[in-house]
């Protein structure tokens, strides 16, 4: 594997050699396109001389924070053309999964509401529908609420929900604990990022204690896990040598996209800096990489 | 070598073995007792103890109960132990903060038992308010927020944990400043029957994880609580000193590390299976089905 190299010092010929190697631009979002959920300036300009360029541009991000389609809506208000089906998350990823599978339980859910309404919008059924739940806090009535067990539910799904409670995460264990039940999780996150100065832990708290306390590996679908893998190239139009990825994170990226074939694009903008790259896998290192999107954007507006 | 069922050992081994302890420490649950009940033949199995001259002190994790209500419940099951025998990580607490003259609140994700009993020894404890389910992320910061007047954060089983009152303990541990203190550190405890829990090691570990943090801790199998336990002693000779236990994990890991001999029984958390399978770290020289047989060896 060569060094990576940065996209706006290549020649001029390499530069439309790699414009040429592909179609379709799968794109992480968070700290490529946007920082929370405000877009990069400069962006928008860039999506569409890639558009210009013919290419297909896809979103595929580990947030499943809100629905598929008031996330289009978001980046639309902000300037980017994109519709409903262009976003891929962990979300539509299990929907798609329960479906193929003909699921026709309930699901008992750790997530946000906005989770919990894609997948009854779906038809999936939901067994706790208000989410988030306390009960009287002595050992006596805390037993009683454990026990309770609905035999309708077939599958747990682990995500993020910050009304998350002891009791929730006690109930989910309780179902996995039996082997028949599905256990899926999304997202993959240590740490989440509220505000520049606070972050608060990520979903991959939950997953971890839920996977080491039941024993069980989870169906993982997003970044960079390799159910999610699987979950990508089955998707249409998923030609790994003509396809690029552009994304900000070493692992949940660059890392997905080698396991998925992709060339591989790295953007400055994230949680990512130059420094990183010595250290870093050999299969976590970009091919190329560029400060931002926007620099991106200049680059093909003077070269094409 | 594997563990030996001392109860098909021969009698001059027994005897021998009974010789070779002045101290006996017993965990609670799953070895005295299964929730509020006293496990059969138990009372006699101490009692006979107690004739042969040994010291006895029970210690748990079990925060559960403030002094009052161990008091009742060796009352309830008639053992004739007092709430200075048992020794339980809210005391050990209760110790360390006073050790280190702590005049701020303490933040417990704790049970009430544990709040009531520092009350009671005139430990301030951060009066929180479960939050309202929140609407929007946006929502979290006013829930999440510092406190000067909080000094300590104490993490032991919390039935009502929520999000948000985990995040405000990782805020508050962001002050250097601030004692950081772990009791039980189960990874699940047993509860009912047949059924177990997630246990507090997830939430010290994740508040260790995001805040840098290292934690005091004050439960088994941690050397520190230890240290808490030789001060109810004048002198004690670990060689000496029997434990007995119904966990690998907590009990066998806590007496190996402190020297103690080990005596493991089948009646809490500990299959016979996983017992014969176990490290040899935390495996015992002996293990009985039960406690409660133990007096019948000794006639």
């Amino acid at each position: 594997m060569s060094t990576p190299k940065d996209l706006s010092q290549i020649p001029a010929d390499e530069l439309k050699q790699f414009v040429d190697s592909f179609d379709d631009v799968f794109c992480d979002c968070d700290g490529v396109i946007f920082i929370l959920m405000k877009v990069f300036d400069g962006v928008p300009d860039t999506i569409s001389t890639l558009k210009s360029l013919g290419k297909s541009i896809r979103y595929v991000t580990n947030n499943s924070s809100m629905l598929r389609d008031d996330f289009a809506k978001k980046l639309q208000k902000q300037g980017i053309e994109c519709e409903k089906d262009d976003i891929i998350n962990p979300c539509r990823a299990i929907i798609d999964h329960l479906k193929a599978a003909n699921f026709e339980k309930k699901v008992y859910m750790i997530s946000l509401p906005s989770l919990r309404q894609e997948f009854e919008e779906s038809g999936i059924k939901i067994a706790n529908k208000y989410g988030a739940e306390l009960c009287e806090v002595n050992a006596t009535s805390f037993l009683q609420c454990i026990q309770e067990y609905d035999n309708d539910v077939g599958a747990v799904v682990v995500c993020f929900d910050f009304n998350m409670t002891y009791l929730n995460l006690n109930r989910a264990l309780r179902y996995i604990t039996n082997p028949d039940v599905k256990f899926l999780a999304t997202g993959y996150d240590q740490r989440i990022i509220f505000s520049p100065n606070q972050f608060c832990m990520g979903p991959a708290f939950f997953h971890d204690l839920l996977q080491s306390a039941s024993g069980r590996t989870p169906i993982w679908l997003g970044k960079p896990r390799d159910d999610f893998v699987e979950y990508i190239k089955n998707q249409p139009k998923c030609n790994p040598e003509r396809t690029l990825f552009i994304g900000d994170s070493l692992e949940q990226d660059m890392g997905f996209a080698h396991k998925l074939g992709f060339t591989k694009l790295l953007v400055l903008t994230g949680n990512t800096t130059l420094e990183d790259l010595k250290n870093c896998d050999k299969e976590m290192l970009p091919d190329y990489y560029i400060s931002s999107m926007a620099e991106l954007g200049k680059l093909l507006k003077n070269n094409f | 070598m594997a563990p030996k069922n001392l109860a098909e050992v021969p009698a001059e081994e027994v005897a021998a073995f009974v010789k070779s302890f002045d101290n006996i420490l017993f965990d609670c649950d799953g070895v005295l007792l299964l929730g509020e009940d006293i496990i059969p033949g138990v009372k006699d199995s101490v009692n006979s103890m107690k004739e042969m001259g040994k010291e006895i002190k029970l210690i748990t994790n079990n925060s559960f109960r403030t002094t009052r209500e161990w008091n009742e419940i060796f009352e309830d099951v008639e053992l004739e132990f007092t709430s200075h025998d048992v020794i339980f990580p809210t005391k050990a607490v209760i110790h360390y903060l006073q050790a280190k003259k702590f005049n701020k609140k303490a933040f417990v994700l704790g049970q009430p038992a544990m709040v009531e009993e520092l009350k009671e020894y005139g430990i301030g404890v951060y009066d929180y308010k479960d939050c309202p389910k929140l609407k929007h992320v946006s929502d979290l910061e006013d829930y999440i927020g510092d406190d000067l007047s909080i000094g300590a954060v104490i993490v032991d089983l919390d039935f009502n944990l929520t999000y948000p009152k985990l995040m405000k303990a990782a805020t508050i541990l962001k002050r250097p400043d601030v004692h950081f203190i772990f009791c039980a550190t189960d990874k699940t405890a047993p509860f009912g029957e047949n059924y177990k829990i997630i246990g507090s090691y997830f939430i010290g570990e994740t508040l260790e994880m995001i805040t840098g943090r290292k934690p005091v801790i004050l439960g088994k199998p941690s050397v520190t609580y230890n240290n808490f336990v030789k001060k109810n002693y004048k002198k004690i000779d670990p060689a000496r000193t029997l434990f007995v236990g119904d966990s690998l994990m907590t009990d066998m890991l806590f007496a190996t590390k402190c020297n103690y001999q080990k005596l493991l029984v089948l009646t809490g958390t500990t299959s016979y299976e996983t017992m014969m399978s176990c490290s040899k770290e935390v495996s015992p020289k002996y293990y009985l089905r039960s406690l409660g047989d133990l007096h019948k060896l000794l006639n």
